[in-house]
């Protein structure tokens, strides 16, 4: 390899991991209703995206590009998709299926989790979504990649979807009789969220939060917010 | 193949430079196919051969990136840390883009979207 093709091929680990970083920071601004965070973490990520762009092109300029950066650049699109807010599952089931061509089973399992994350966010099929996350969490499993399987976990988790049983949704029984999804919400009014951001972490409704919270607080008895995080940390309910 | 060479470069007397650059690429490879635990040996014995320079900056990188992946954060910074200092003066994008990725995983574990920028524009 030599010219462009080299250096496509050097720097697209680079490329893409911080792409992906700007696309879950842009996730998070958005959650926190922080527009200037948003923006330039979405500008940072545009400009990584045409980047990559740039190089794949060079390296296809003198022939065809390698197989890995041509699966890159789905990829790259549909890091995009969670740049700009928009859940786009057939991106990810594109990106999966260019990695698996090639062997590359980790970018397989990531894709399989991020589609399965857009599936739900997009109202989609939810036993599509459990299949996909499955799957992700299967590979990283047997690749021994913890912190993918982690991510696969705990999207489980917010998600509510099904991982055959063998990541429980949430730890022993509490003396205040709170539900897996209680336990859930707790641990972000724990972590000072307002309702809506516990909605769109968990995936559901800011009113469905507020009603969650307004139970939560009877079943252990206080009357505040800032309260309930402090119960939850002194029993270790907050996920700390 | 990269295991042939390294057989041979070790049969050969060359194990501290050459058998272990191979089995470093040998790693990478393994690394992107998923197979960590293999890519986690490789890298072991790739080291074990007291390489130096280059040989050592990329042996130290491709470890530090199994480790990463394995959720070894925190074994994986010296080798990190060890790579960037062997290969300051190494110029060529093979040499540097993969420890900077690894620096740009390393950020993006510890939750720091501002040092993962930072990686990036280094």
């Amino acid at each position: 390899m030599e010219g462009g093709e080299e250096y496509a091929f050097y720097v697209r680990e680079l490329y893409l991991t911080t792409l992906r970083a700007e696309a879950d920071a842009a996730e998070r601004a958005r959650a926190a209703r922080d527009g200037e965070a948003e923006e330039a973490a979405r500008r940072s990520g545009e400009e990584l995206a045409d980047g990559m762009r740039a190089t794949a092109a060079a390296a296809a300029a003198d022939g065809s590009a390698p197989p890995q950066v041509v699966a890159d650049l789905d990829v790259v699109a549909a890091e995009e998709s969670r740049l700009e807010g928009r859940a786009r599952p057939e991106l990810w089931r594109a990106a999966a299926d260019a990695n698996e061509r090639i062997g590359n089973r980790l970018a397989v399992a990531y894709a399989h989790m991020r589609g399965a994350e857009a599936i739900v966010e997009s109202g989609g099929d939810r036993s599509d979504a459990a299949a996909f996350l499955r799957a992700a969490h299967e590979i990283a499993r047997d690749c021994g990649a913890e912190p993918l399987r982690e991510a696969c976990a705990t999207l489980a988790r917010r998600a509510r979807l099904d991982l055959a049983g063998d990541e429980p949704t949430a730890a022993g029984a509490d003396p205040f009789g709170l539900t897996p999804r209680e336990r859930e919400v707790l641990e972000l009014v724990a972590a000072g969220r307002t309702n809506r951001q516990i909605g769109e972490g968990l995936f559901m409704s800011e009113k469905t939060a507020s009603v969650h919270v307004s139970r939560i607080l009877a079943k252990l008895e206080v009357s505040t917010r800032g309260e309930a995080g402090a119960v939850a940390h002194k029993l270790g309910l907050d996920g700390a | 193949m990269a295991l042939h060479g390294a057989r041979r470069a070790r049969e050969n007397g060359m194990g501290r430079g050459f058998a272990s650059f191979l089995l470093a690429e040998a790693a990478n490879r393994c690394t992107r196919l998923g197979r960590l635990t293999e890519a986690d040996d490789l890298t072991r014995r790739a080291l074990d051969y007291g390489p130096a320079g280059v040989s050592a900056g990329l042996a130290h990188g491709v470890r530090a990136s199994v480790l990463l992946k394995l959720g070894r954060a925190e074994e994986a910074r010296p080798h990190v840390a060890e790579a960037k200092r062997l290969l300051r003066q190494a110029t060529g994008s093979m040499w540097i883009a993969p420890i900077y990725a690894r620096l740009a995983e390393q950020a993006e574990l510890d939750g720091s979207i501002d040092q993962v920028r930072r990686s990036t524009a280094e």
